[in-house]
């Protein structure tokens, strides 16, 4: 419980939490003081010194930032002594900063210009030191990828240091010595920037020290018009601007006070610029004819007509809005009289919310990641899958300092460097570890009186190390990857899954994790509900000959499924009516493609992990209709007029419907499939989350191919260095991957990311699985 | 949009004047209802050269809206810059920090926009009631004060010159000279100008006993300027709610008690006579100085300081790119323009823009009053009393 | 007499009536409940010789606000050479009682505030727009009226443009600011 403690600021008397610094207080009760190098995102750093406050009793004035409150404590936010020791401080700064705002991309919105304003500078006692129109002498880092270092911009306050540390916990980035007694800030090593690319220090940068390669002379920052919007590239949901300037976005920022605290990742913040991907599909066609909207909507309606409506199916990719993606669903309930429909959230999350009992599958705020006592992540790696999710629990380990992580995984990550308590299971076990988890569980009498609990079984794995941490947790965030709801006996993880969650039900709050960002809208639009159809059966009813017309909504068949079992799918069915925003493998393929708005073209709403409804909001014209509308003209030229007023969201939050309660028995007897020395893990990239999020320059720069993960042992071994090609084979099929060598790899197994244009990992794996045992060879005279 | 007029018999008539017509100064439409050739009832149609510029000024920097004072009343652009400065620097407060200097470059340049917008007025007043030579006359002296004006600022329609904090640069060597010259010679054409109507029987007979506007009327219905002046109300901004340098100057208000087209005619007649005064004042008393306050959070730096010293670059980037933040309040400042007060009653909330600005404009109001005036009077009187209001539909329709 | 003591004098006189009373760069400003402000203006004008109005406007708030409007009410003693302003709230939907029989001068600026606010004088003799044609839809003044075009603009422009050129986006963007929500 919070202690309260009384202080006075400027003569008043206040009321604030013990915990809270002064800065803090201060600014809750609306009291201004100036600060530079605070944030909330990262906490203090006590480098900008201009946070300073006269407390009675102190000889010297203390920075509000660091100091906590005190009992009694008289604080003096405003004096001439404190104007003058900021006024110091930003003459300081001045004497060294270059006079380049003219060409500055920070100017306008410079810190360090408002602080000059602010203080209405008309002096600098120090300007004679240097010469304001000679030579700078700090680095320049042109060599950098994506992000661009101009240390002689730098004021030196740190906070890239602190988000890079405390934030994203990379920590490249340090404030080093470089010659003579001059600091500059430069990644820890001096090599070239190598990292996530997730471009927060140049949010937090005060300056224009940090800045992005990409949005360089672009654009004045007054230039542009601010478009509040929500990501779309992962489930994660982070509310962002788009900055916009004749029709095109030349930057993407957030703001402070967004549920994510201005945080964003590579994609969010770099890769804007798929929206003008030269593989945007601009024109209706109807096997390789482009037609206008009017003759599509015939020729559509004569191609539904002519098939028997049960033998129409569609999938839904869950990256579209919840608009789209109801009215996706009416169509077919209503128009088409059939429940031939799932979407690719079936894939993993469907299957955990399937058996998740109501009681605890409650979609909670990522925020209350970082307050719990213990964080458990289950299945994969969370900083892949969604950053978001990470830096809540870097948030919650490391800046709060509430939180004690435990990472349930084949392999070290990043957010074992918490100082987690690391779980490592064999790829393909992870079974082990959820049945043994729920055993003990048991046996410390969580969960009495529950039916069916007699069932759960242990296993060899030990948790032991673990159980200390949960009795005493009084909160718990449980994360299920994406990557583990994904494997081939997925539904048996979630069953297990569902058993723990039922047996913490009082303390635990379950999040998953997903790479579509509407996942969690495909699920509250019951998708995945149909007795008969699933997506997992899609290639089984292809070939018996069931469907005739498959209709695909955003959903690129390349990006589920090996090619070999796209081919089928494509061979057996007649019409494939794809409705999609970016040129595919699946759009060469599909008879009828009609084009839909990217995110940024339209507005709507996307439903994220958290449960919350967002908002988006067009940005750039585009002059093609949303998907709904052109299915609802759809539906009425087949007879069948749909209401779009049941596509308004009115909730603020979503609830899921899910099972009673109930003990599953699970089935463990799974192997991994196919034989070979190796296992191979079809896994992920941060910088993907589909196909297409690779036409963005910011992702494409990051990471341009997909590669092969490999252990330093194997690839001694086997004679492979950084950047061979390495053909992997399984299940008779085999692919080919540039090589890097991964010193966090277990031996014997091998990792390849998913969603890049080298590569379909799914070739070996087979569609709806990502584990597989393969056979490593080194190609010859690299790719064929 | 008209009022609908019922006809009620069958002397009366419904005549519509403008928007286009040779006598309504600007875009104003006029709608009578006619006994004859008396004036039963009037309305005036404004608002074909609504710009919006009260939404303009809420969505742009204080600085930013300079120009738009220009385009108000543009026969006297310089006042209205004037009454802007004022109006924003009352509302930051630094109303007294502005050098002295500045302030008398303001007089000087308010004094002859006076003179050059009753040349103006009194050129079209007479064209409009038949006196074509007082035109030519009156423009002869108007290119003078023009010539300067393009001296001091470069043009000679919208100067955009008086700055908040100041003026935008000294004036240039020989303005004095000149203004001497003109201030010197300008009382003798005055003389011209009443030689060729005060007593001519025409002018009288078209302008004597036309318009009435009673005191109590012209208080009421909110009149200003020289029109309330010609219906013996005794007040003038710049000596009632002195502002810059009036009070050191030394001037009288011309009053006239006749309440008619005539008496607004003599008070302008006037009041050209007593801005020649105050001109001869001020360059006797003009001292030398900086033209634009130093230091101020609310004022551009010198372009010299931005282009050498980061802090002032840095500075001028927020103040141009953000807006200068203004202190929460809301101020109301009018000044005595030649067409009346115009003042600026401006909401600041704070940020870099005024939340709201009202744009007091005497052409507007005096405008609203003109039904009373005409009730009664034959339609060719209408002429003459569009005259002696002297408005301009930029500040009228703003 | 001075400002201050006309503020006395109108506390006095309408007590609870009164709301707030501030000075701010030697103006007084009082802000009265809606339902007294006629007769504050009378009494001002015919007891303490406020014989002249200077302008009425309205400012916004904008939707949110509990009060949407404030109307602005400048008086001039041309006796005592001061100038008083009166304030009041009101909400959106709420009409005032017109000061046209009290000051003549207030007919064409209430018909404006009417045509730029939708703000509905009760009582006036005639309430129409002035500024804005008569057909207008909407009231430009509002904080909620876009800064380019009007809605029937869009329409207008998606039948009439030339097949593939782009409408460029309907901006409300105000200039530059850092000022956060």
């Amino acid at each position: 419980m919070e202690k309260k403690v009384k202080i006075k600021i400027n003569g008043k008397e206040f009321e604030v939490d013990s915990e809270k610094s002064i800065l803090q207080a201060a600014r809750e009760n609306g009291i201004y003081i100036p600060a530079i190098c605070y944030s909330d995102r990262f906490g203090a750093i006590g480098a900008c010194r201009i946070c300073a406050v006269e407390i009675a009793g102190m000889k010297k004035p203390m920075l509000s930032c660091a100091a906590k409150v005190k009992d009694g404590m008289e604080v003096t936010t405003n004096s001439p002594a404190l104007d003058q020791l900021r006024r110091e401080i930003i003459y300081e700064w001045d004497t060294f900063h270059p006079l380049q705002c003219g060409v500055c991309d920070k100017s306008g919105e410079c810190e360090l210009q408002n602080i000059n304003y602010e203080f209405n500078i008309t002096e600098n006692p120090k300007e004679a030191q240097t010469d304001p129109l000679s030579i700078p002498q700090g680095t320049i880092h042109y060599e950098w990828k994506i992000i661009h270092h101009d240390a002689n911009l730098c004021i030196q306050c740190r906070r890239c240091v602190a988000v890079c540390d405390k934030v994203v916990n990379f920590g490249i980035l340090a404030l080093v010595k470089k010659d003579g007694d001059r600091k500059e800030i430069d990644t820890k090593d001096g090599k070239p920037l190598d990292c996530e690319f997730c471009g927060q220090c140049v949010s937090v940068c005060p300056t224009g020290a940090m800045s992005s390669k990409l949005f360089k002379y672009k654009a004045r920052a007054w230039e542009m018009e601010k478009v509040p919007t929500t990501c779309g590239f992962c489930s994660s949901g982070c509310q962002m601007d788009l900055n916009v300037k004749n029709n095109e976005i030349l930057r993407v920022t957030s703001e402070e006070y967004t549920p994510n605290m201005a945080n964003l990742c590579n994609l969010g913040r770099f890769n804007y610029s798929v929206s003008k991907s030269d593989r945007l599909i601009k024109d209706y066609s109807l096997n390789s004819k482009t037609l206008n909207q009017e003759a599509m909507l015939l020729e559509l309606s004569q191609i539904l007509k002519n098939t028997p409506k049960e033998k129409i199916f569609g999938i839904s990719g869950a990256r579209e809005t919840h608009e789209d993606n109801l009215a996706f669903k009416m169509f077919f309930n209503n128009t088409l009289s059939n429940n031939n429909i799932d979407s690719l959230s079936s894939t993993h999350i469907g299957k955990l919310y399937k058996y998740l009992p109501q009681s605890v599958n409650t979609l909670y705020d990522f925020s209350d990641i970082s307050d719990a006592n213990l964080i458990i992540c289950f299945g994969g790696d969370i900083a892949n899958e969604m950053p978001r999710i990470d830096w809540s629990i870097t948030r919650g380990a490391k800046l709060l300092k509430t939180s004690k992580v435990i990472s349930a995984y084949w392999k070290d990550t990043k957010i074992d460097t918490l100082g987690s308590i690391p779980l490592r299971y064999e790829p393909g076990r992870e079974l082990d570890f959820l049945t043994s988890f729920a055993f003990a569980l048991k046996s410390e009498g969580y969960g009495a009186g529950l039916d069916g609990l007699d069932s759960l079984t242990g296993s060899e794995f030990d948790v032991s190390s673990i159980m200390e941490e949960v009795k005493k947790a009084s909160n718990i965030a449980f994360i299920v990857c994406q990557e583990a709801l994904e494997r081939s006996n997925g539904e048996e993880i979630a069953k297990a899954v569902s058993n723990i969650a039922l047996l913490l039900k009082d303390k635990i709050k379950v999040y998953a994790s997903s790479k579509y960002n509407n996942a969690f809208g495909a699920l509250y639009n019951n998708y995945g509900s149909s007795n008969e159809f699933s997506i997992q059966r899609l290639l089984e009813f292809a070939k018996e000959g069931k469907i005739e017309t498959l209709i695909l909504l955003n959903a690129d068949l390349f990006s589920f499924l090996s090619d070999n079992e796209a081919k089928i799918v494509r061979d057996s069915v007649k019409n494939i009516v794809l409705f999609d925003t970016f040129e595919s493998k699946t759009s060469l393929i599909a008879n009828a493609i009609v084009p839909v708005p990217f995110f940024t073209s339209q507005s709507g709403t996307f439903i994220n992990a958290e449960g919350r409804v967002n908002k988006i909001n067009k940005a750039i014209e585009c002059n093609v209709p949303c998907a709904w509308e052109f299915l609802f003209k759809l539906s009425t030229n087949l007879g069948y007029n749909l209401s779009s007023a049941k596509l308004q969201l009115k909730d603020k939050k979503i609830t899921l419907n899910g099972p009673a309660d109930k003990i599953y028995t699970i089935n463990t007897n799974s192997s991994v499939k196919g034989d070979g020395e190796f296992v191979f893990i079809a896994n992920y990239s941060k910088f993907r989350t589909s196909v297409y999020s690779g036409y963005g320059e910011g992702a494409k720069l990051a990471q341009s191919q997909s590669v092969l993960h490999i252990s330093k042992e194997d690839a001694q071994r086997i004679g492979l260095n950084d950047g061979d090609i390495a053909n992997i084979e399984a299940n008779g099929a085999s692919i080919a991957l540039p090589v890097k060598i991964d010193e966090q790899m277990p031996k014997s197994v091998l990792a390849a990311q998913l969603w890049f244009e080298n590569t379909n990992p799914y070739n070996i794996t087979g569609g709806f699985n990502n584990l597989v045992r393969a056979n490593l060879t080194k190609a010859q005279g690299g790719l064929k | 949009m008209n009022k609908t007029y019922v006809v009620e018999n069958e002397r009366e008539v419904i005549v519509n004047m403008g928007p286009q017509h040779p006598s309504t100064h600007g875009v104003l439409r006029f709608v009578v209802k006619l006994d004859g050739e008396k004036i039963v009832e009037s309305d005036p149609d404004v608002g074909y050269l609504h710009r919006g510029f009260e939404k303009f000024a809420e969505n742009m920097t204080y600085q930013q809206f300079m120009p738009f004072t220009d385009r108000l009343d543009y026969l006297a652009s310089m006042n209205n810059n004037f009454a802007y400065a004022m109006a924003v620097e009352k509302l930051l407060g630094i109303s007294s920090q502005i050098p002295k200097r500045a302030e008398y470059i303001r007089v000087i340049m308010a004094e002859l926009g006076r003179i050059a917008s009753h040349l103006v007025w009194l050129a079209t007043h007479a064209l409009d009631i038949g006196a074509m030579t007082v035109f030519l006359y009156c423009f002869r002296e108007r290119e003078y004060i023009l010539d300067m004006y393009e001296m001091a600022c470069g043009n000679r329609l919208t100067y955009n010159y008086i700055r908040i904090g100041g003026v935008a640069r000294d004036l240039p060597d020989g303005f004095l000279d000149k203004l001497k010259e003109f201030v010197k010679l300008f009382p003798s054409k005055v003389k011209e100008y009443h030689t060729l109507l005060s007593k001519n029987r025409i002018w009288l007979k078209r302008t004597k006993g036309i318009g009435y506007i009673s005191k109590q009327d012209a208080i009421n219905w909110g009149i200003a300027g020289p029109c309330t002046r010609g219906s013996g109300i005794d007040w003038d901004l710049r000596r009632d709610m002195p502002y810059s340098v009036y009070p050191e100057l030394d001037f009288e208000i011309p009053v006239y008690h006749n309440c008619d087209v005539y008496d607004r005619y003599l008070v302008r007649m006037d009041e050209m006579i007593q801005s020649n005064r105050i001109l001869e004042q001020c360059i006797e008393k003009i001292p030398d100085g900086p033209v634009m306050m130093k230091d101020s959070p609310y004022v551009w730096d010198p372009k010299e300081d931005i282009m050498k010293k980061n802090y002032a670059l840095m500075k001028h980037f927020v103040k141009v790119v953000q807006g200068i933040k203004a202190p929460p309040g809301e101020t109301y400042f009018g000044a005595e323009n030649p067409k009346g007060e115009l003042g600026f009653y401006i909401y600041s909330n704070g940020e870099g823009v005024p939340y709201r600005m009202k744009i007091r404009s005497p052409s507007f109001i005096n405008l609203s009053a003109m039904p009373v005036m005409l009730k009664g009077h034959y339609i060719a009187d209408i002429i003459s009393v569009i005259g002696s209001l002297d408005f301009v539909f930029g500040e009228c329709d703003r | 007499m001075d400002g201050q003591s006309v503020v006395e004098l109108v506390k006095g006189k309408f007590g609870d009536g009164v709301l707030e009373a501030s000075e701010f760069r030697g103006e007084y400003s009082i802000l009265v409940s809606s339902n007294i402000a006629h007769e504050c203006l009378k009494y001002l004008h015919d007891e303490l010789n406020f014989e002249y109005l200077v302008f009425v406007t309205a400012v916004d708030f904008g939707i949110d606000a509990e009060y949407r409007f404030q109307v602005v009410y400048e008086l001039r003693s041309l006796l005592h050479k001061l100038q008083i302003r009166v304030k009041t709230n009101i909400k959106e939907n709420q009409d005032i009682e017109s000061v046209v029989d009290i000051y003549k001068s207030a007919t064409w600026d209430e018909r404006e505030t009417y045509d730029m606010f939708g703000i509905i004088f009760r009582n006036h003799p005639d309430l129409r727009r002035i500024l804005m044609p008569q057909d207008w839809t909407g009231y430009p003044l509002r904080k909620d009226y876009p800064l380019k075009g009007r809605p029937e603009d869009d329409d207008w422009l998606d039948k009439h443009l030339p097949l593939g050129q782009l409408k460029r986006p309907r901006h409300t963007r105000k200039p530059f600011s850092l000022v956060q929500k």
